[in-house]
């Protein structure tokens, strides 16, 4: 289980996060949606420490870490239980595939390499790239990359896979590929906080959608509550913003080949 | 041409250059790799803005780029000896600073020289590498340390290579000063010689060509190095480790 309990963080004078509370509980698909500068990227960022909170408790499983009063060895504690997939990325780009998924594996778990290279075979085979697993990052595809990425996260084995916009850099016909990976994970078990604008992903996969505005939630509850039932204005207006441009991008994408 | 060049002087001379190659190679390899250790040392204190050190490490860098060679190989060979000898009296050690030999005071001037100039090339690489890198290797569980050394590093030595390579080259060229303080390189071995026959500018032009064959497979060296380092970059199919 995961909670959150009054996270604030500010960049200088901006105020990012304005005491959010938030609970996940284990197997459970949570999506954060937003405009872009609401906070739902710093917010993730908090949980694995890549961004400092100012204040404010952070719960994993047994750990508890409050904020204001954190040290290296909690942060690092917090680091072990977490894994991120990143926007752009961001694989280790002097590894190949598999070189990717086993560095964890091999200097934060201390596996033996040759079960460190079976359980990463293993991991991308589950991500379909079994034939794939000597390249380097360089030599792949932006989906395929994303993959990698998963895959790498995965291997972990964490309580907790932390997604922040996992498919925003990719090419519209590689995002389902993806997509269709993060649901596999998602059917297995595994507990995910996805930030993302893949409205379709969020209706279909999500057990709890909240919806983030200005540092703090303005809506939350489950997927047929936030869409269907909406009862804030603001994320009413931030939906249909969305729909709007999904099915502008659509009808580009359909258009796109005969151009 | 015999008066105007004597080729004979000019060929026998080479035989001679030759025996003191190693001492300008040992100038050169002692004084890198002394250098790389200090370099990035020097390179992580400001890149990590660790306080007071930083101030240390720049004014160390301006001062080491902002002042000749020249000085500081007669700074070193003067003015360690001095402090060697205050260390000594202070601490008690039984050590006679005449004994150590000149070379030692080239390598430290010139680990003081090069060690600025690499650390420079050092925290640019480093800088150059996407911050993502260092956030995905902590993501999954590992420390800035481990970070930095296995997925920041390589990409960081990809990046300043083809500067390391220039850097090795100039300090080969550079050891010709070390004959300033009588450590008998190459270019004082071909002064010493050209004094001998008489005969300077048969000499110097052996010498040109010596130290040109020396850069010149550096060059290749630091070329292939390039490729093996930057294999990660390339789209050609990778064979299986």
């Amino acid at each position: 289980m995961i909670k959150l309990t009054e996270i604030w963080k500010a960049f200088h004078q901006n105020q990012v996060l304005k005491g959010i509370n938030l609970e996940v509980r284990k197997g459970e698909v949570v999506v954060l949606l937003g405009p872009s500068g609401s906070g739902k990227s710093t917010l993730l960022r908090c949980i694995n420490y890549l961004e400092r909170a100012d204040r404010g408790l952070i719960r994993i499983g047994d750990l508890e870490v409050d904020a204001a009063a954190v040290h290296k060895a909690q942060i690092a504690a917090l680091r072990r239980k977490t894994t991120m997939v990143f926007q752009d990325y961001n694989l280790f780009r002097n590894k190949t595939a598999i070189e990717n998924v086993m560095e964890g594996l091999i200097v934060v778990k201390k596996l033996p390499t040759k079960e460190a290279r079976d359980r990463s075979a293993l991991c991308l085979e589950k991500v379909g790239l079994g034939n794939r697993i000597h390249y380097y990052p360089s030599q792949l595809s932006g989906g395929q990359q994303q993959r990698v990425g998963i895959a790498r996260a995965m291997a972990m084995d964490p309580e907790v896979i932390l997604f922040d916009e996992p498919t925003s850099s990719l090419d519209p016909e590689v995002v389902g590929g993806v997509l269709d990976v993060m649901k596999g994970l998602a059917r297995d078990g595994m507990t995910m906080i996805v930030v993302t604008h893949e409205m379709a992903f969020a209706q279909e996969v999500a057990n709890h959608v909240a919806f983030m505005d200005g540092g703090v939630i303005v809506e939350e509850g489950t997927p047929r509550q936030v869409f269907e039932q909406t009862r804030q204005d603001r994320t009413r207006v931030f939906l249909q913003r969305v729909r709007r441009e999904a099915t502008v991008s659509d009808e580009a994408s359909v258009q796109g080949p005969s151009s | 041409m015999g008066n105007l060049f004597d080729f004979q002087f000019f060929l026998s001379t080479f035989p001679e250059l030759a025996k003191v190659i190693p001492v300008t190679l040992k100038i050169t390899f002692v004084a890198m790799l002394a250098s790389l250790a200090a370099g990035l040392v020097v390179a992580l204190v400001r890149i990590y803005k660790i306080p007071g050190l930083k101030q240390i490490a720049a004014i160390y860098v301006s001062f080491a780029r902002g002042t000749p060679m020249l000085v500081q190989i007669y700074l070193s060979y003067y003015g360690l000896p001095l402090a060697v000898e205050y260390l000594r009296d202070k601490y008690g050690w039984a050590l006679d600073v005449s004994q150590i030999p000149a070379i030692v005071f080239i390598y430290f001037a010139f680990t003081f020289n090069v060690a600025a100039y690499l650390s420079e090339t050092i925290r640019g690489a480093i800088l150059a590498i996407d911050k993502g890198q260092m956030e995905a290797a902590l993501s999954v569980g590992m420390s800035s340390l481990k970070g930095m050394q296995r997925i920041v590093l390589p990409q960081a030595l990809a990046v300043a290579l083809p500067s390391f390579g220039n850097t090795v080259i100039a300090l080969v060229k550079d050891t010709s000063l070390a004959f300033m303080i009588s450590v008998v390189e190459m270019m004082g071995e071909a002064k010493i010689l050209g004094a001998r026959g008489l005969r300077f500018f048969e000499v110097y032009v052996a010498v040109a060509i010596v130290y040109w064959a020396i850069c010149f497979l550096i060059e290749r060296l630091v070329a292939l190095a390039e490729k093996r380092v930057r294999r990660f970059e390339g789209l050609a199919a990778v064979k299986p480790s």
